[in-house]
């Protein structure tokens, strides 16, 4: 009897197990991080007043944010605190001043033998100084990674001025921020080209939804379809430069290809429902966007041609804004549960579902180059603002602090980015 | 009731706008319709004297149309079918369009600040296409009409109440006068 009681017992467990289930992580720290002791630099007696904060935070927030390392701040050198925190390195340097000009030492220790691993220096105009530091920050995930790291990178994002939304561009940790679009009307949605040169986005001016182009270098904006009535949410294909965007047609809004050098476009998903959010695969040879077609938005993923079209998502009943993580592996999206968006990620086949987010809306995903870490905007706060966390939603950190800033999208990585 | 004072109120509009083209200038204060949105420039004594007394008329019996047409369409979360009570107002929209087929008109659709910004861009679209083919089924020709979507960008309510959400959730109207 004793025996037949468990029997039915084993059968239900076993019944239960093979229920479909998803299984969903809440953001504890799951990646393990490289601890990296972040010792105070020495300085000269010179004016620094125009440095925007001490060399050792600049680089400790870039080694943190990073996604690979947690920085263990000091003073100076202690033995003790640093095995205690388990950091087989530490990173400490000089800055001075000669001739107007500031000379940066930046050097990587063992923190055993306190011997020199590798040691950069630069120079440059006081100005530059955090510009080197970036560059300091990603040696030293070159020299312990073997990878490049994402620390001289730029983000643009929306910021309103006067109640106007405007495309800023600013280093990727939020300082040196810089106004790109001017015109007084909705300027947002914006998205990097392949080589950094050039922002798309999109814009009201006109009365309608109509992409612009606004290459960096000059001050003027370009309507990229001028034969398109209105057009809006660009992604740029990594490879040839060329736009997936969507375009209001007759019913509902489809996907839609263009050159933006020529103006010339061609539909690639149509369908009576909404589709929009494109984003194009690290590669350029297939892309994610969302769909209404089953009633509510969901993610689909379609070959570059439009052909080949396979649904996502199918947890959640809103899903949307996906963009692909650099390696192809996952994708990271808005869901809504509960009235309030949150951040989630999930490989491409739509399994395997992670929770990022848990405060306020949180909205616009976009990976590092490096697809270590994830900045998003958020309403957390109270205002919209935006924020890094690691790709497993820890480690949040906020980039932002005045105004209202929204949709960030991380710039790619340049060519040749470590000397 | 409303319909009834809406049909008055169209045809003096358009006797007056008769008129001036005969008469000179004619004064034409609007009938008690609501106070429309501010984005509609009154053009100040001066410049109305300046310019062609016919345009001028032109322009504001287009204010007054927009007036008129004041009446926004809402719609449910994330919805696009139309209500009874929206359903009541395109009829007299249709009725006055019909009537008078010198002015065409936008159709704007918004949706309120929940949801994305792209998939609201989609969503305001799709209010606007109920509205308008709504009015194409009443008869409107479909040339007459276009339609645009501004998504969540332009809330007529500011906030995030219940009440804010469900007054950006609409269908506006922008009527044009054609010469």
């Amino acid at each position: 009897m004793r025996f037949y009681g468990s029997m039915v017992l084993f059968l239900c467990a076993w019944i239960y197990a093979q229920q479909d289930t998803i299984t969903m992580d809440i953001a504890v720290s799951t990646d393990k991080t490289l601890p990296i002791g972040v010792i105070n630099f020495e300085m000269d007696k010179s004016n620094w007043s125009k440095l925007e904060e001490k060399p050792e935070k600049t680089l400790a927030r870039d080694f943190n944010l990073s996604g690979r390392f947690s920085a263990i701040e000091l003073e100076q050198y202690n033995l003790l605190k640093l095995s205690q925190g388990r950091a087989k390195h530490y990173v400490t340097g000089k800055l001075s001043m000669s001739d107007g000009h500031a000379k940066l030492e930046c050097k990587l220790y063992a923190t055993a033998s306190k011997e020199t691993v590798k040691g950069f220096v630069y120079t440059s105009s006081v100005e530059q100084v955090r510009a080197s530091l970036h560059k300091c920050a990603d040696n030293v995930v070159y020299q312990l990674w073997g990878v490049y790291g994402f620390a001289s990178t730029q983000m643009a994002w929306v910021r309103k001025v006067e109640g106007k939304k405007q495309i800023f561009v600013a280093d990727y940790d939020g300082f040196r921020k810089k106004q790109i679009t001017s015109h007084n009307s909705v300027n947002f949605m914006p998205a990097w080209g392949s080589d950094n040169s050039k922002i798309y986005f999109t814009s009201l001016r006109n009365g309608k939804p109509q992409i612009f182009e606004r290459s960096l270098a000059g001050n003027t904006d370009k309507l990229v379809f001028p034969k398109l009535d209105q057009t809006f949410s660009p992604s740029v294909n990594p490879k040839d430069g060329t736009l997936l965007f969507a375009n209001i047609g007759q019913s509902g809004a489809d996907i839609w290809q263009g050159n933006p050098q020529t103006g010339s476009a061609s539909r690639l998903i149509y369908t009576t429902s909404i589709e929009v959010s494109p984003s194009w695969s690290p590669h350029g040879t297939a892309f994610l966007y969302s769909s209404d077609r089953g009633g509510q938005p969901q993610i689909y993923m379609a070959l570059r041609d439009g052909s080949d079209v396979q649904r996502i998502t199918f947890f959640g009943k809103y899903n949307e804004s996906a963009v692909w993580s650099p390696d192809g592996d996952r994708i990271a999206y808005c869901s809504m549960d509960n009235g309030k968006l949150n951040i989630y990620t999930s490989g491409i086949d739509g399994n395997n579902v992670q929770k990022l987010t848990f405060e306020g809306n949180n909205e616009n995903p976009t990976w590092s180059p490096d697809g270590m870490s994830i900045a998003f905007s958020s309403d957390r706060s109270g205002s919209p603002q935006i924020y890094i966390m690691r790709r497993d939603g820890s480690g949040v950190t906020r980039i932002t602090n005045t105004g209202e800033n929204s949709s960030p999208v991380w710039a790619n990585l340049t060519k040749g980015g470590i000397p | 009731m409303k319909t009834v004072v809406k049909v008055i109120a169209v045809s003096v509009a358009l006797f007056l706008f008769a008129c001036a083209k005969k008469k000179e200038a004619v004064e034409v204060e609007p009938p008690q319709a609501k106070q429309r949105a501010e984005s509609y420039q009154q053009p100040t004594r001066q410049e109305a004297s300046k310019e062609d007394p016919l345009e001028a008329e032109r322009r504001r019996l287009e204010e007054l149309m927009n007036r008129i047409m004041a009446d926004d369409i809402y719609f449910e979360y994330d919805q696009s079918t139309l209500t009874a009570a929206a359903k009541d107002i395109l009829v007299e929209v249709g009725d006055i369009l019909k009537r008078e087929n010198r002015f065409t008109i936008l159709t704007e659709g918004h949706t309120d600040e929940r949801g994305t910004e792209s998939y609201n861009m989609g969503l305001g679209m799709r209010r606007a296409d109920a509205v308008v083919n709504f009015l194409v089924n009443y008869g409107v020709a479909a040339g007459r009409m276009t339609k645009v979507s501004y998504g969540e960008e332009q809330p007529k309510a500011s906030g995030s109440s219940e009440e804010s959400f469900a007054q950006n959730r609409r269908a506006a109207f922008r009527v044009k006068a054609n010469n």
